[in-house]
């Protein structure tokens, strides 16, 4: 097989024989390098637990599973010609045979059967692993546990504090001095951060050195630098000079006149700078010589003429004198951050250790240690080197120095070539681009990258597998227009911190492509603010990031309609449509602009992404769940419920709210107002049903419950887009994880959830054909057709470190007006480190597209070189732009080959398949059984208003109570009454509550003692009836009920119930509605079965025992009063 | 049969597919009727009637409020809280500033105080030093206040009816010195930066307002006296911030602050979130109960007229 020029360069890489490194351009297709080399390296009959291969992120170690998988799964089935053409396209040579075959079609079972997995994994995973498997050898819990972000910060707070309360609260007193609140908690994480440098090695001699001043030199010694003899003399004559000058001249020699030059003190060394250096400005502290006098005096300057030399020289002695004042003070100041920081690091280090905690850098740092200490190194390697024969490294730009020394420790054997087995075959595989080396906030040091090649290709030499370098400069992604503006781009002082020559070849090299750059839209002028007692509604459209952002929706929206995009079909030139999935915005940060890109394109009805990262707390989905459960931990919350009842959950207008709210007493919570109200009963159902289960639910089945049970979820969604599910979903796992961190209960989860600063990122997928908005750092790996830039004007650069590292020596950064030389000059080196990452950060979101890159941009013009909009506007100059007007704006675009070319194709969609949701999900709810009344809870009062006696908990009591003994003591003879009456009255639990029982059980036993109730409690009675009937009145619901005492005779039936009311109606007009309506339950119900006699209803008075005659039309229209419920 | 899986994977997707997407909440702008509208307000409350009146409506008319944390932190507010007790007992003892007591006495209080109000060992520390390194510029200043006048009257609650629009304003002045010619002089104490002149004109009307009243004998510790002056003495900056009296008096605030009140008096101006916010706008506790995020500042507010 004979191979193009890219792609054999690819197959060279992929050779698994030899070590190789690889330099890739951006869309050279370096991932499928590396997943050939790995297939290969199988194919080879490498076992698979010999590979180990580091990536950068999870996401690209997945990423990169997934298509080993695919590729060797899809060879597990293929016929014969298929399979040997497949190997042969990987670079596979020599014949094929059936057996190389078959073996082929076993790697996906060995690869996916191999104990613990291929082991494609990110250097932190892979240092956990060995942290684990070796925890007694690198002084770690075996249990250890990595901390979260939140957590690391209050366990450098509880450090602090056990620092201010122990040996060391003069420590902390001093370092009080000299920060503010937020700065301490500033310091102690870069002291964390960079606490290599505070190891025994650091010495205040180094500091000193550093800066350029004695160890123990004060700051008083300065004098000795500015005043060295003579100056008197330079007075003398300053003096008689400046009595012929201006009156500023002539002042100037006063003050000095007034000076104690034979014995200067600090306070004439103090009038001296005034004098002599610039006192704000750029020059701040800086001689004046360079321009004394000032070169448009000019019978001051000749004046001076014989004596300038000496002058300037006596001011340049000052400004020196200043700077070994300021060096003195920076010395001070990073001695007591050495001495803090020895302090403060070992009682950290102790409290993690306690706590079998690790910080993000300790993985890396123990596995480093773990693997270089002499004592153990060796044995850990012998272990691990049954498992290590080829390591491969992936965005090899992005590995930090400590990561690469784990690297190192790793390969240490394979350059010796000795080690458990010495006669396998070990080889390395590195690749990256130093040009995409953009995560330096991480740790990455681009230049490592050439460092660490130098050194293998060194230690590699003498082994029978020198290493092989190569570049892949075939980008496979772009048009030609798009790589050599690239090219054109970063040219002379640009290239530097990318490479000395950018060069890109394009593998579609008739592939057309365009670069456009918009006109900056500009700041609009600051509006004058409006007198303050005048209100008025202030509207921002006018913020020119807002403007800009309209103008890319309607740019999209325009381009989506009306322009076509080349695309190739069948190795023909063709057109298609754009749709909204060719679209990828990059950003520098997540800021205004982002978010109103957003909007602006929902605002115009295109199919947006979202954001890419979610910080959860700023969700309003997430917001408003909290706002919910705030609300269900603590009813009281007024501003919690209000929050929740005007989300899309309850969907409240202001009006809704203003009702409850606002009529309310002073004092009494908004809960009690809802409750008591009639006018919104979905609300209360939904808030009663959380309320009874917040206190039994573990926070995430409570928010499930108000997510699914409530179909809250969906409400939230359709108002707040896509990214409210994620959202919800990230909030859901928070609640999981948190089950496992503590006792899940509703209020600590709150506070947790409040305190945690939680981001989620989202998986963008390219495949939903929508617009996708993402930062430059986040779209690393990823392309698209048309790539728009919309942040491009100048950007400040801040230095926001508060420790600066000098050789490994730590220096407090002073403020800047204190600032000494020496650092200031660190500082400027972080600055250009900073403007180099920016020009690398540009070539990776310019080498995103694939044919149409869009540049724009908004904000005040600067004459910044380093600006992106400037910066590619001079390399489209170069390459032969031109002027174009595009809907209502003019631009210039830079174009090679005819855009619209060929014909216009649809692209094929796949087919849209309607299907139903699954029944069982969307069942409607089943209907609700009928419930059944009690006759006795058909509404309406039970008693005679102002009835005297007891409570209600009492008076019930009491009649069960009365009931009770009337079923009872009829069944015994009457001598036994009493007794029996005892024996119930003994061991009931409603007697408990009573006082005077003993009067009960007189009254109860008067009325079986009194004949004319007799027949009540004869043999002839039937007692506690149950009765059940459908009840036509009652549209025809069951009731079920017990009737008292029944007797039924020959044509007539007497229904008797006894109520123990303590204040007896006089007349049955006079009974209680509810009582009525009980009895004409009794009464329709009893007619139905006993259709052929009357029925009489009758209450029994226990209190008087007067037995009322009710006439059966009362109690039946009672009845009929009967809401049904 | 991956086109079997697929259809149950369509299935499930269905479940979850939304609606139609609702639009976004408006920006609100709720007006209460006339009898709704607050009836008093508090001298700091009106920087926020003028950037956020949506958070006066939340308060005052709702009657809401964000409830404290459930574990207090050291805080700004309590910060300001210690500084204040400190220097209001600093200035009753009467110790002469520019005696050799006073510095060891202000640090003695301000121990005591931390010691009662700050449990957090290290904020005790930072929160000592921070008054430690104020403490030689405020009693030099101080010499200059006692020169003025003499402190009359501590946290000094003061209000006052605007007449005819049955509208009360009612202030705390930190401290009220008053001078020999029968002026009063106003101060408030800033545990970090105090606000500019600028700022000053435009919003915060907290010293102008103040003045205004004392003019008027809105407090009783000092009476009716004219103010001659009003100043903020930011601890933190270490600056002392004047009210601008030259660019507007107390007397043309007060006819402004009227206008003010009659504006919100009409039952047809609604309380906007954010009416006048800019970028350097705090985030409001009512954010929220507002829905700010559904819309932003480049949406035109809805008046909803209230019944």
């Amino acid at each position: 097989m004979i191979f193009d020029d890219a792609t054999q360069k690819q197959i060279d890489a992929a050779n698994p024989n030899s070590s190789t490194w690889v330099s890739a351009n951006a869309g050279s297709g370096k991932t499928r390098v590396l997943t050939d080399r790995v297939a290969r390296l199988l194919f080879e009959k490498v076992d698979p637990k010999n590979i180990l291969c580091l990536t950068y992120t999870k996401a690209a170690a997945s990423e990169m599973q997934n298509r080993l998988f695919k590729r060797l799964g899809s060879w597990a089935m293929m016929p014969d010609d298929g399979l040997r053409q497949d190997l042969q396209r990987m670079g596979i040579a020599g014949p094929l045979d059936a057996a190389s075959l078959s073996h082929a079609r076993t790697l996906f079972a060995r690869a996916i059967e191999t104990p613990g997995g291929l082991r494609i994994q990110t250097i932190h995973s892979f240092c956990s692993s060995i942290l684990r498997r070796f925890p007694l050898e690198a002084g770690v819990s075996p249990q250890f546990r990595e901390m979260e972000d939140r957590e690391a910060e209050l366990l450098r707070s509880e450090v602090l504090d056990e620092m201010a309360e122990g040996e060391n609260a003069p420590l902390i007193t001093e370092i009080a001095q000299v920060v503010t609140d937020d700065a301490l908690a500033r310091l102690t994480t870069d002291i964390v951060k960079s606490r290599a440098m505070f190891g025994p090695q650091v010495s205040t001699k180094e500091i000193a050195d550093f800066l350029g001043v004695p160890t123990d030199a004060d700051k008083s010694d300065a004098i000795k630098i500015a005043f060295v003899g003579g100056e008197d003399g330079l007075v003398e004559e300053i003096a008689q000079i400046c009595a012929n000058l201006s009156a500023t001249y002539q002042k100037f020699a006063k003050t000095l006149k007034s000076l104690n030059l034979s014995n200067p003190s600090v306070d004439d060394f103090e009038v001296v700078k005034k004098q002599f250096l610039y006192g704000s400005g750029d020059k701040e502290g800086r001689s004046k010589s360079v321009n004394f006098p000032q070169s448009n005096h000019k019978p001051a300057v000749e004046a001076f003429e014989p004596i300038i030399d000496d002058l300037h020289d006596w001011m340049d002695r000052t400004a020196a004198a200043h700077q070994f004042q300021l060096a003195c003070d920076a010395r001070d100041r990073a001695r007591l951050l050495v001495r803090f920081a020895k302090a403060y690091l070992p009682a950290y280090e102790n409290r993690k250790l306690r706590s079998g905690l690790l910080d993000f850098d300790d993985l890396i740092d123990k596995a480093r240690l773990l693997l270089t200490d002499p004592l153990v190194a060796e044995w850990v390697l012998f272990k691990l080197d049954g498992g290590i024969d080829h390591v491969l490294v992936d965005e090899a730009q992005d590995t930090s120095p400590t990561q690469w020394a784990v690297i190192e420790a790793l390969t240490r054997e394979f350059t010796s070539g000795q080690g458990a087995r010495s006669d396998a075959k070990r080889t390395i595989f590195v690749v990256g681009d130093k040009k995409q080396s953009i995560y330096s906030f991480q740790g990455a040091d681009p230049e490592e990258f050439d460092r660490m090649r130098d050194y293998f290709s060194r230690s590699l030499a003498e082994t029978d597998t020198p290493l092989f370098a190569t570049e892949l400069q075939y980008s496979f992604r772009s048009s030609a227009a798009i790589l050599s503006l690239v090219d054109q781009t970063f040219t002379r002082d640009l290239a530097e911190g990318l490479e000395p020559n950018v060069q890109h070849h394009a593998f579609k090299s008739s592939l057309p492509g365009r670069v456009d750059l918009w006109p900056i839209i500009p700041d609009a002028e600051a509006i004058e603010p409006r007198p303050w007692y005048d209100p008025f509604d202030v509207v921002t459209e006018e913020k020119a990031d807002v403007q800009l952002a309209q103008l890319i929706a309607r740019q999209i929206k325009r381009m989506i309609g009306k322009e076509t995009i080349p695309a190739e079909s069948d190795g023909k030139q063709v057109r298609r449509a754009i749709t909204p999935g060719d679209f990828l915005i990059l950003v520098q940060q997540r800021k205004t602009l982002f978010s109103e890109i957003i909007r602006a394109c929902k605002n115009e009805g295109l199919a947006i992404a979202g954001a890419d990262v979610l910080k959860l707390q700023e969700q309003l989905a997430v917001r408003d769940i909290v706002a919910l459960l705030r609300f269900l931990a603590l009813p009281e919350d007024d501003l919690s419920l209000a929050a929740a009842l005007r989300s899309p959950m309850f969907e409240w207008s202001e009006q809704d709210l203003f009702s409850v709210a606002h009529p309310r007493d002073k004092g009494s919570y908004l809960w009690t107002a809802l409750r008591n109200r009639q006018d919104h009963p979905k609300t209360l159902a939904v808030l009663n049903d959380l309320r009874r289960q917040a206190d039994f639910l573990r926070p995430y089945d409570l928010i499930q419950r108000i997510l699914v049970r409530h179909d809250m979820r969906k409400r939230l969604v359709e108002r707040l887009g896509a990214e409210a599910d994620d959202a919800l979903d990230a909030l859901l796992a928070q609640a999981l994880s948190y089950e496992q961190s503590a006792t899940p209960g509703l209020t600590g989860f709150l506070h947790w959830i409040e305190s945690e600063d939680v981001k989620v990122k989202r998986q963008i997928d390219s495949a939903g054909d929508q617009i996708r908005v993402m930062t430059v750092h986040g779209s690393k790996g990823l392309e698209a057709p048309i790539v728009i830039l919309p942040e491009t004007t100048a950007r400040d650069i801040r230095i926001n470190d508060t420790i600066l590292a000098a050789d490994d020596v730590p220096l407090w950064k002073m403020p800047s007006k204190e600032m000494p030389d020496r650092q200031q000059q660190l500082i400027e080196a972080k600055r250009q480190d900073v403007i180099r990452e920016r020009r690398r950060l540009l070539y990776v979101a310019m080498t995103r597209a694939e044919k149409w890159l869009i540049v724009c941009g908004a904000g005040k013009e600067t004459d910044d070189k380093e600006a992106w909009h400037d910066v590619i506007g001079q390399a489209m100059d170069h390459a032969g732009a031109y002027e174009q007007s595009i809907g209502d704006i003019q631009i210039k675009r830079y174009q090679i080959f005819d855009w619209d070319q060929g014909e216009v194709v649809e692209r094929p969609t796949p087919p849209t398949v309607s299907v139903d949701a699954p029944k069982f999900a969307v069942a409607p709810e089943y209907p609700k059984r009928q419930q059944t009344l009690s006759p006795s809870d058909l509404g309406g009062a039970k008693a005679i208003g102002g009835d005297a006696g007891d409570d209600q908990e009492t008076a019930l009591a009491r009649g069960r109570l009365i009931h009770k003994l009337l079923e009872h003591l009829p069944l015994y003879p009457a001598d036994q009454w009493r007794s029996v009456a005892q024996k119930i009255v003994g061991s009931d639990r409603d007697a408990m509550i009573i006082s005077g029982t003993e009067d009960i059980v007189r009254t109860t036993i008067a009325l079986l003692e009194n004949d004319s109730l007799s027949r009540l409690f004869g043999p002839d009675a039937l007692a506690e009836v149950d009765i059940t009937a459908n009840l036509s009145t009652l549209d025809g619901q069951r009731i079920h009920g017990s009737i008292d005492r029944l007797i039924v005779e020959e044509g007539a039936i007497y229904c008797i119930d006894f109520k123990t009311n303590k204040t007896v109606p006089q007349s049955p007009a006079e009974t209680p509605e509810g009582l009525l309506r009980q009895m004409g339950a009794y009464v329709e119900a009893l007619e139905q079965i006993y259709p052929d006699h009357k029925v009489f209803p009758q209450i029994l008075w226990t209190q008087t025992g007067y037995l009322m005659d009710l006439p059966r039309d009362l109690v039946i229209s009672a009845l009929q009063n009967t809401s049904s419920p | 049969m991956r086109e079997r899986g697929a259809t149950w994977i369509r299935k499930a997707q269905k479940l979850n597919e939304i609606g139609e997407t609702k639009p976004a909440a408006p920006r609100p702008s709720p007006a209460p009727p006339k009898d709704a509208r607050p009836t008093s307000i508090s001298v700091t409350q009106v920087q926020t009637l003028i950037r956020n009146p949506y958070e006066i409506y939340a308060r005052k008319v709702l009657g809401l409020k964000a409830l404290d944390p459930i574990v207090p932190g050291a805080d700004a507010p309590l910060r300001g809280e210690i500084i204040h007790k400190i220097l209001e007992r600093f200035i009753k003892e009467d110790i002469d500033p520019n005696s050799d007591d006073a510095k060891p006495r202000l640090l003695a209080i301000t121990d005591e105080e931390l010691t009662l109000q700050c449990p957090w060992p290290t904020t005790r520390q930072l929160w000592r030093a921070r008054i430690e390194r104020a403490a030689d510029w405020f009693l030099q200043t101080e010499v200059d206040r006692r020169q003025q006048g003499t402190p009359v009257a501590f946290e000094a609650w003061g209000e006052l009816e605007l007449e005819g629009l049955n509208f009360t304003i009612g202030g705390k002045a930190d401290r009220i010195d008053t001078t020999p010619d029968g002026q009063a002089i106003l101060y408030d104490y800033k545990s970090g930066s105090p606000p500019t002149k600028k700022q000053q004109l435009h919003f915060d009307k907290q010293l102008l307002l103040e003045a205004a009243m004392v003019a008027r004998g809105a407090f009783k510790a000092t009476g009716a006296k004219p103010a001659l002056s009003a100043e903020f003495i930011g601890i933190g900056a270490q600056k002392i911030e004047k009210a601008p009296f030259d660019k507007s008096d107390p007397e043309q605030e007060w006819a402004h602050f009227r206008e003010l009140i009659i504006h919100w008096q009409d039952p047809n101006r609604g309380f906007s979130a954010r009416m006048a916010a800019d970028s350097t706008q705090r985030p409001s506790d009512f954010d929220h109960l507002s829905r700010y995020g559904e819309w932003d500042l480049s949406v035109e507010p809805t008046t909803e007229v209230l019944k």
